[in-house]
């Protein structure tokens, strides 16, 4: 935005003018062009920032001073006039036309784009509280949905481009610097530069088999010529939960479950009537509050320190992050450290070259989140009679839910860590071999180690919760690879035309191994908790049975590009890429993958220069295919076979061999076909950003682990190529900045999107998400959206005995014949007079409809305020913590705690309700699988906010800084939503598709409150 | 080309692992590790009991009120297609009858001959009718799948109950002509398949269809001839103490023909585990255990007078049993004040991981299988005089093992009156001697998973039920072509939807 102009009159005869440019920050602008009404330069500002223009101009003459990276200023002359005082401010549009964006094997200008790119810069990529990269940029892109798997720390997200495209893998690849991963935890998020997310085909084609998903490219930052410049940058604050499920004290508790009995005419039983009654009595107070008890505030903090600098020959950047979070949940943590450093030579004026190689090692604990045994799962079930600690310093026992001690599952916390070590590096080398023909190779290399120990104590409840032997899993395992790139680029302007051609070949290799060893008998002593310290001799080695814990896996890639553009008008490019994989056997193995695609300039045509509102216009058109090797395993074409199926012969236990994996010899790639339009737009001098996309995402030959009838043995679903999906969907981004001395920018972006199976293999329904005694309650079927909630439907609850009684069918026989009032009432869907199974419906999915983000920022002088907000709608969640506290009976094993709400349940005296009523027997199947359990998704969250503000220039100078900004911030400040679980951000159990939007009361996300400095020297 | 022909690392193929006689071994290991998930298999839990005790009038679910519902549901004939332990059952017999298939098929094509061989085939085709004859039992006639199917050969449909039995005891004849005596075994293959337990289960087949289908093509002389073979063969003989039939000293003993052998283990999931949850579900709740399946008090009065074997089927509260006073917490944990006491052992390590092997087919059963051979045939002398060395091998029983507090493992004679189980009269003859032979049965194999069957295949089992559970129960039954009603359990879920096979009635 312009500040102003500063002018003073003076005496001169002559109308000359001069005057000094200035930033917003005082400091001299070197460069500035000044141009008249006509856009002639007139111009230009020297090292000092000064100016003075010879010319006469007429009065009340136009100046504009142009800058790039600025804000162009103008300026109504005055007569008078004759030293003027210009201050610039820097650019804050998103949309910078001219921004270099790294496409793959090259880069472009956002302006010759022809694809559907997005970019994410380094402050917002900085601005939460997190270790992880894209868990900060989750609301930021439209359509990019980013899923945290929990608020564990370190727990990752789940990332989708435009949709589910796969089942067996929808994560997107990263390119960082050249480097293809599919992991990039061994970032600190303080080191990116920039990512830009290549969403469609025409765009990510280039990476061929591996962009089916989309392709976020990352550039890290560099160093720049110059003195060397230091930055320090930390913040450290506070996490506590945003929200606890209000839960029955032990009086309503009590209530609650003699109600129950009383209801079914059944006396309570003597081994717990005893202490409800007390309870009941209002004896035992309110009794404890599990989630007090193993939840907690934790302390997070972050400091990161960057080096850089260089000069003509050789420029390097160095840095370093510490990163510490302690968990909402007592004993969960992480610690990790980043190492980034990078270096780019000059050799001679034909060769350059650089390295660039990271580090990161982080220590985290894991969070046990299983539906039985997790902490939180544990601390809203078991009741609130039971003592943390009895009397004589052991483990309470909740006795009467049957929910094992949540106290002492988080303290096991304590024995459970993964410690990851990353090690990453490139080394690169261009050379110009002639006049717009450059070569470029890459060497990358990176090695992924993991150690993962668990130990689980001895101890002794009572019968059902204890552990008779303490045992210690102990997993290492490996991953190297490499990756080498040449190719060459070649550039030739005629006249107008612009022709690029790019041409290259690709080698990647995988290697993974593993050791996992459980012992018995380990020392609970820290020091010793060492398999070698185990006093029990029996080991079992691969105890979970992994089938193909090692492997190795490979892809060979040729690939090339052209692009013709002329008068930056007209655009269009063509990408091929041929990928050979060792997943698939030889007839297979071989993939081709071509796109196409053409921008128009609309704006720049000699008939649109009239249309002043308009200021950039472009259409853009793209098909494509790319293929999805992540899809199969690495061997998917063999059967294996696997150890430990143990038996016992003659009293000794023998080893047994079984089939583990069921090889498909005919698995070919998984391709999606991809078509975009898009169309940018930006009004008011670009002061108004517009950009929509409309795409469509066809998955063909689908690689599904084919569910196989039960009687076939498979020991484990083939996959195969059969099925097809569908995404559909419109992306639109809109943004708005302005503002004089008070700045502002308003962006936001939202995603419509639509997903459906649009056929499947073997068998027409595929059952998913089995959830403990929920049984199966998602479900995969042709032209229906992947997965869908599949299950009963309700209305309600019977408030009166003759609505039981006239809930009939044509014969005249009773619907529920068991039904009482008070309890659910079964939608009969399919009309045969009866509640079965046939009776289930679809009850929705958990594919937002639409996704959303919203950024405002605003300066006022020296402060600024960012607000981030973020949002889905349109999805449903199934809640299925709920059939452990929202229960009718003690079905689930025993009587869990309650959630407040089934206060309110029916009763004679409270007989309009719609919450069931408590009954022991349960014999109309109120805790069936139904869309009781199934709600709404939507939420608002405030992700962001930051209020900080920069120290000006003068202090800055007396301390010797070169900049200084402190701020205050709270991640997650607040969020709405009518959800009733902890989290509406749900992802799932197990982290499989098929349990999608299944919540077993996960890790919820934090409330960060922070505080923090931006520091440079 | 390295980096696209990749060799899998350390991974075993089929072909690889039966290239070898001492890896295919391995392979037919794998085949019993399956068939004893019917036992458990870490994720669901489908013990024999739960049906050929629980389903019958000898045993009802126990526990608390609620606890596993799903059991409930199966006593009552109200069980959904989702019903776990029915599924599991389905699932964990159709894994044992791939790993049989994968083994025969590689077996049959692999380059090596040798005795050895011949009887791996036999051990997989044994286990194989034993897979499927429970399945039978339990569902009916099921898919018949005798190779390992590729994906395309994924379209199986349900075969008939006549021929599901024609393929078990094809697989069990096999077995017959193949697998050596049990005597011929090196002790450490002791527990494998042997030539006489697959003429048990033949003999089981056998009556259990001749009980149920029409026109099987068999009469009680195949019963008789089967029984006779394993009796001839003098490789069993009763074992003296009733008591310690169930306990360790007497696994894979004199009297054993077919045991799901287990050991104590340290891991408590997954295909590693080595040992049974079969007792932690039927202990005691007040020691040890989760209080599952109580012997009912109809069971008790079906003994005579002094029995021993009543003490060493069923204990109540205050009765020492393992050297443990056993206190009951009925009727709040427990449906009828009593639980199995063929179950109780003494504590292993891992409660979920006993080693307690699990009995399948002994010599008694041969005994009187024969003996309701002979009493068909009209050899009434012979059947009674096996029945009445069954009913004096019972008197000479101790009493149950570690009846004085502290002694768990002892076993303390027992004084009964002197006219205890008498002979049975000679002069026993048509049904009050068949009613003489299941009542011995019923006695002598109480809470072994047994009398359900039997109840099927005598025609007995209707009359047992009553009220809304006869009603259930009357909507469940295969009744065309059988002689005697079967009541089935619903196939699952999946396979009926996704895969359209035939859903029995009444689900």
């Amino acid at each position: 935005g312009a500040i102003f102009a500063f002018s003073q009159s003076s005496f001169a005869q002559e109308h000359k003018l001069s005057g000094s440019v200035k930033d917003d920050k005082g400091k001299p602008l070197a460069g500035v062009v000044i141009l008249d009404k006509d856009s002639v330069e007139v111009g230009k500002t020297d090292k000092l920032g000064n100016f003075t223009i010879a010319n006469n101009l007429a009065a009340n003459s136009n100046l504009i001073f142009k800058m790039s990276g600025m804000e162009n200023e103008s300026l109504n002359l005055n007569p008078t006039d004759s030293i003027l005082k210009i201050v610039m401010s820097s650019v804050q549009k998103d949309n910078n036309l001219q921004e270099v964006i790294v496409v793959g094997y090259g880069s472009s200008s956002k302006k010759d784009l022809t694809g559907a790119i997005a970019t994410v810069g380094a402050k917002q990529i900085s601005q939460m509280a997190t270790s992880d990269p894209m868990q900060a940029i989750q609301g930021r892109v439209a359509g990019v949905q980013i899923v945290s798997n929990s608020g564990e720390p370190g727990s990752g997200v789940q990332v989708k481009i435009r949709g589910t495209g796969s089942v067996g893998g929808s994560n997107p690849i990263y390119v960082v610097d050249g480097y293809q991963t599919t992991d990039i935890s061994y970032l600190a998020p303080a080191d990116i530069q920039s990512m830009n997310v290549l969403k469609d085909a025409s765009a990510a084609a280039i990476y061929g088999a591996r962009g089916a998903n989309g392709v976020i490219v990352i550039t890290t930052k560099s160093g720049k010529k110059g003195p060397i410049k230091v930055t320090f940058d930390s913040y450290t604050g506070t996490q506590s939960a945003w929200r606890k499920i209000p839960m029955t004290n032990s009086q309503q508790y009590a209530t609650l479950v003699e109600e129950g009995y009383t209801n079914d005419g059944l006396s309570v039983p003597s081994n717990i009537s005893g202490k409800l009654d007390s309870a009941k009595n209002g004896l035992l107070g309110t009794g404890t509050d599990w989630q007090d008890e193993v939840l907690r505030t934790g302390l997070i903090q972050n400091y990161t320190i960057g080096l850089s600098g260089g000069n003509e020959v050789n420029t390097f950047r160095l840095s370093g992050t510490y990163f510490d979070q302690n968990g909402i949940v007592k004993n969960s943590m992480m610690k990790k450290y980043f190492f980034n450093l990078s270096d780019q030579f000059k050799v001679n004026n034909w060769l350059r070259g650089g390295f660039n190689a990271s580090f990161a090692h982080y220590d985290k604990t894991n969070y046990n989140g299983d539906l039985y045994g997790g902490v939180l799962t544990n601390a809203l079930s078991a009741e609130p009679l039971a003592p943390v600690k009895t009397a004589d310093g052991n483990w309470g026992r909740p006795g009467i839910s049957y929910a094992n001690n949540p106290a002492r599952v988080a303290n096991e916390i304590k024995g459970n860590h993964t410690y990851g070590t990353m090690l990453i590096g490139n080394i690169w080398l261009e050379a110009t071999l002639a006049k717009g023909l450059k070569f470029k190779s890459q060497f990358n290399a990176g090695t992924n180690n993991l150690h993962t120990v668990t130990y689980l104590p001895e101890f002794y409840i009572d019968v059902v919760e204890q552990r008779s032997q303490s045992s210690l899993y102990d997993l290492k395992a490996e991953e190297n690879n490499w990756l080498w790139t040449n190719y060459f680029t070649y550039n030739k302007n005629v006249g107008r035309h612009s022709f690029d051609f790019m041409a290259g070949a690709e080698w990647q290799d995988f290697t993974h191994t593993q050791t996992d060893i459980m012992a018995y008998d380990v020392p609970s002593d820290e020091n010793l908790r060492d398999i070698y310290n185990a006093q029990n001799t029996s080991y079992t080695v691969n105890p979970n049975n992994t089938a193909l814990p090692d492997y190795s896996r490979g892809l060979q890639s040729f690939f090339g590009r052209f692009s013709y553009n002329y008068a930056g008008r007209y655009m269009f490019t063509a990408t091929l890429r041929d990928d050979a994989s060792s997943k698939f056997l030889k007839g297979n193995r071989s993939g081709m993958f071509p796109a196409f695609s053409g921008a128009w300039v609309i704006s720049d045509e000699s008939f649109f220069h009239a249309n002043s509102l308009f200021s950039y216009l472009k259409m853009r058109a793209g098909w494509g295919i790319v293929g999805n090797e992540q899809s199969p395993n690495a061997y998917p074409y063999i059967s294996s076979i696997g150890n430990n199926n143990l038996y016992v012969f003659g009293n000794s236990v023998v080893q047994g061999y079984a089939p583990t994996t069921f090889g498909n010899t005919e698995l070919k790639w998984e391709k999606n076909k991809q078509y975009n339009l898009g169309i940018d737009l930006n009004m008011f001098s670009d002061r108004l950003t517009f950009s929509a996309d409309a795409f469509l995402r066809r998955t063909v030959d689908l690689i599904l682990p084919v569910p196989v009838p039960l009687y076939s043995g498979a020991p484990a679903s083939p996959s195969m190529n059969t099925g097809t999906m569908e995404n559909k969907g419109i992306e639109i981004s809109l943004g708005y900045s302005g503002g004089h001395k008070f700045k502002y920018n308003i962006s936001g972006n939202a995603t419509f999107l639509s997903n459906k199976l649009t056929s499947l293999g073997l068998g027409d329904v595929m059952s998913l998400g089995s959830t403990g005694k929920l049984g199966y309650i998602n479900r995969a079927e042709p032209n229906m959206p992947f997965p869908y909630i599949f299950g009963l439907k309700t209305d309600g609850v019977f408030h009166t005995q003759q609505e039981v009684n006239s809930y009939v069918n044509s014969a005249g026989t009773l619907i529920q014949p068991n039904a009482k009032p008070g309890d659910v009432k079964f939608v009969d869907t399919n009309g045969d007079g009866s509640i079965t199974n046939d009776d289930a419906v679809n009850l929705g999915n958990a594919i937002p409809k639409i996704q959303f983000g919203l950024n405002a920022q605003f300066n006022y002088q020296n402060f600024d305020l960012s607000l981030f907000f973020q949002g889905v709608t349109g999805n449903k969640i199934i809640n299925a913590m709920d059939y452990n506290i929202m229960s009718v009976s003690n079905e689930s094993g025993g009587w869990n705690n309650f959630r407040t709400d089934r206060m309110d349940r029916w009763t004679a005296e409270n007989p309009n309700s719609n919450e069931p009523r408590m009954t022991v027997t349960d014999a109309n199947g109120n805790m069936k699988f139904s869309d009781r359990y199934v709600e709404n998704g939507s939420y608002l969250r405030l992700k962001v906010v930051q209020f900080g503000y920069n120290f000006p220039e003068n202090t800055l100078s007396k301390w010797k800084l070169s900049s200084l900004r402190i701020y205050l911030a709270a991640d997650n400040l607040f969020t709405l939503t009518g959800y009733k679980g902890f989290d509406p951000e749900v992802n799932g159990y197990y982290q499989d598709p098929g349990y999608t939007g299944i919540d077993v009361g996960g890790y919820p996300q934090a409330r960060a409150l922070r505080v923090g400095i931006n520091l440079g020297l | 080309k390295k980096v696209l022909d990749k060799t899998p690392l350390a991974t075993q193929t089929e072909e690889s692992l039966y290239s070898d006689s001492s890896q295919a071994i391995l392979g037919v290991n794998a085949i019993y590790d399956a068939a004893s998930w019917d036992e458990t298999n870490g994720i669901g839990a489908n013990l024999e009991w739960m049906f050929g005790d629980l389903l019958s009038n000898d045993a009802e679910k126990g526990s608390t009120l609620n606890d596993f519902s799903a059991l409930t549901a199966l006593k009552n004939w109200s069980s959904d297609p989702g019903n776990n332990p029915a599924r599991d059952a389905y699932a964990d017999m159709y894994q044992t009858i791939y790993r049989a298939n994968v083994a025969i098929q590689n077996l049959n094509n692999a380059s090596w001959n040798s005795d050895l061989k011949t009887r791996l085939i036999g051990e997989a085709r044994f286990l194989r009718g034993y897979a499927y004859f429970y399945l039978l039992r339990l569902f009916g006639g099921v898919p018949l799948v005798t190779s390992p199917l590729s994906v395309s050969e994924m379209n199986v449909q349900r075969s008939t109950f006549a021929q599901t039995a024609a393929l078990i005891e094809s697989d069990l004849k096999f077995a017959d002509s193949t697998l050596p005596l049990k005597s011929q075994y090196a002790s450490s293959d002791i527990g494998r398949a042997t030539k006489g337990a697959a003429e048990g289960y033949l003999a089981r087949v056998i009556m259990y269809q001749l009980g149920t289908v029409n026109g099987s093509g068999h009469t009680w002389q195949d019963v008789y001839n089967y029984t006779s073979s394993i009796i001839s063969s003098n490789e069993y003989s009763l074992y003296d103490n009733y008591a310690a039939l169930t306990q360790e000293v007497s696994e894979n003993g004199s009297e054993s023909l077919f045991e799901i052998q287990f050991s104590e283990s340290n891991a408590t999931w997954g295909a590693v585990k080595v040992g049974t949850e079969n007792n932690v579900y039927q202990n005691n709740r007040n020691t040890w255990g989760w209080g599952f399946n109580n012997p009912t008090t109809n069971l008790k009065s079906e003994f005579e007078t002094n029995d021993p074997r009543l003490a060493c089927t069923m204990y109540g509260s205050g009765d020492t049993i393992v050297g443990i006073r056993q206190i009951i917490d009925y009727p709040n944990a427990n449906f009828t004040g009593y639980l199995n006491a063929k179950a109780a052992i003494i504590q292993p390590a891992q409660v979920k991981e006993s080693g307690q092997n699990i009995r399948k087919i002994r010599y008694a059963d041969i005994l009187l299988m024969q003996a309701e051979a002979d009493a068909h045939l009209g050899n009434n002398a012979d059947a009674i005089s096996k029945i009445n060395s069954v009913r004096a091998r019972a008197r000479k029983s101790t009493r149950p093992m570690g009846t004085l507090i502290g002694a768990a493992s002892a076993f303390q004679a027992n004084i009964i009156p002197s006219n205890t189980l008498p002979d049975i009269s000679s002069s026993l003859s048509g049904d009050a001697l068949l009613s003489a032979i299941w009542h011995e049965r019923r006695v002598e194999f109480g809470m072994e998973a047994l009398h359900f069957w039997d109840l099927i295949r005598t025609g007995n089992y209707l009359s047992t039920l009553s009220g809304s559970v006869l009603t259930n129960c009357n909507t469940h039954l295969l009744q065309d072509a059988t002689i005697n009603p079967v009541p089935v359990l619903p196939i699952p879920l999946t396979e009926v939807q996704a895969y359209n096979l035939t859903q029995n009635p009444g689900y």
